[in-house]
């Protein structure tokens, strides 16, 4: 079913998807420091050590990824288009998405290292 | 409506700021206040208060034809607002005696109030808006149940004055590639009709990432259709249809 979407119906469905996983799992992290009576250290520790908690926790930044890359991409193809600047447009758009693409594999990279 | 034969009591002063740029002449745009004298017993409309600015500045220019809403010609920026300027009473848009009037955003400007509609009509063009059949005509009429016709009530109406689109931030940025309200509208007028023969073509037209999905849902559209019809419902029901179709 999935496969046989157009680009256009697949980027929508995952950007939101993405946003639901997002949601939740910030639900449960919200979860845990309502319900936790003190968050010290050894509770944070013992939390991100939970196997599933890791799992979830990877999920949550790689949906942050795929949804940051996917929203960034609408928006910088609104405003940095060559119908704005000129020529340039295309070398602010390149140059944006280089950024976001850095950004988002140092974050996601940095959080996989520290996760597991 | 000349202000000579109205009874001096009867008259108030409002002033009409009016954007003014004809390319032949003019290097860059700019606002011109026009002093425009308005009867007070009775409420007129935008348009012919523009008439009466007009008898002032005759080289102001600017589209209109029925004056009753009908043929879309006046749509302009009242106030920072779409709307057509026939149907709009200037009671309801004057601000301390005072109104502002551009040409619709995102297109170009021909002169003064009059902008290049290509664009605007050049999307609609995309959508096929008419009845595309495949089947042989029948002896007489292509019919529909009383509940089918019911499903183009809120679609059809639309008169293509270019409000909502050129309200409309995505089609601001990309007036080349997001169809725009206004014709996305029809596109649903057309998959919506069971008359039609071409949805699942007219479908895949729209599945790229900005023909439909550049709408972001802002609803300016809504906002400012002088008609009342709701060009984000439309596009929301395309999109619903595109999800959920099972393609062969």
């Amino acid at each position: 079913m999935f496969s046989k979407l157009g680009h256009g119906s697949k980027e929508f469905l995952v950007i939101r998807a993405c946003a639901v996983l997002i949601l939740l799992y910030t639900l449960y992290l919200g979860g845990f420091l309502i319900l936790t009576d003190e968050v010290n250290f050894n509770q944070w520790s013992a939390f991100f050590g939970n196997t599933l908690n890791k799992i979830l926790t990877s999920t949550f930044f790689l949906a942050f990824a795929v949804h940051t890359w996917l929203g960034t991409w609408a928006v910088a193809s609104d405003y940095l288009t060559p119908r704005i600047f000129g020529n340039l447009g295309r070398i602010l758009f390149l140059g944006f998405r280089g950024v976001v693409a850095g950004v988002i594999a140092l974050v996601l990279t940095w959080a996989i290292i520290i996760i597991w | 409506m000349s202000a000579a034969v109205i009874p001096v009591e009867q008259i108030k002063t409002i002033t009409m700021s009016i954007y003014r740029y004809d390319p032949t002449v003019d290097k860059k745009p700019y606002m011109q206040d026009v002093i425009v004298e308005i009867p007070t017993d009775k409420d007129i409309m935008v348009l012919d208060a523009l008439h009466l600015a007009k008898e002032q500045e005759p080289s102001l220019s600017y589209r209109r034809s029925c004056r009753e809403g009908v043929c879309g010609s006046d749509g302009m920026n009242i106030n920072g607002k779409n709307g057509l300027a026939c149907v709009t009473p200037l009671s309801e848009v004057l601000k301390r005696d005072k109104i502002t009037l551009r040409p619709m955003p995102g297109l170009p400007v021909v002169r003064d109030l009059i902008v290049d509609m290509k664009q605007f009509f050049d999307q609609l063009e995309k959508v096929k808006p008419y009845l595309i059949t495949k089947s042989d005509a029948p002896d007489i009429e292509r019919k529909q149940t009383p509940e089918d016709r019911d499903g183009l009530d809120g679609l059809y109406e639309c008169i293509l004055c270019g409000c909502c689109s050129t309200s409309c931030p995505s089609f601001w940025w990309n007036p080349d590639k997001f169809l725009g309200p206004a014709a996305l509208l029809q596109s649903w007028r057309f998959i919506n009709d069971s008359r039609d023969e071409a949805t699942e073509e007219r479908l895949d037209d729209l599945e790229d990432a900005f023909s439909l999905y550049r709408c972001h849902g802002i609803m300016n559209c809504v906002s400012v259709c002088p008609k009342g019809l709701n060009p984000t419902e439309a596009i929301s029901n395309i999109r619903n249809k595109l999800l959920t179709r099972k393609k062969a």
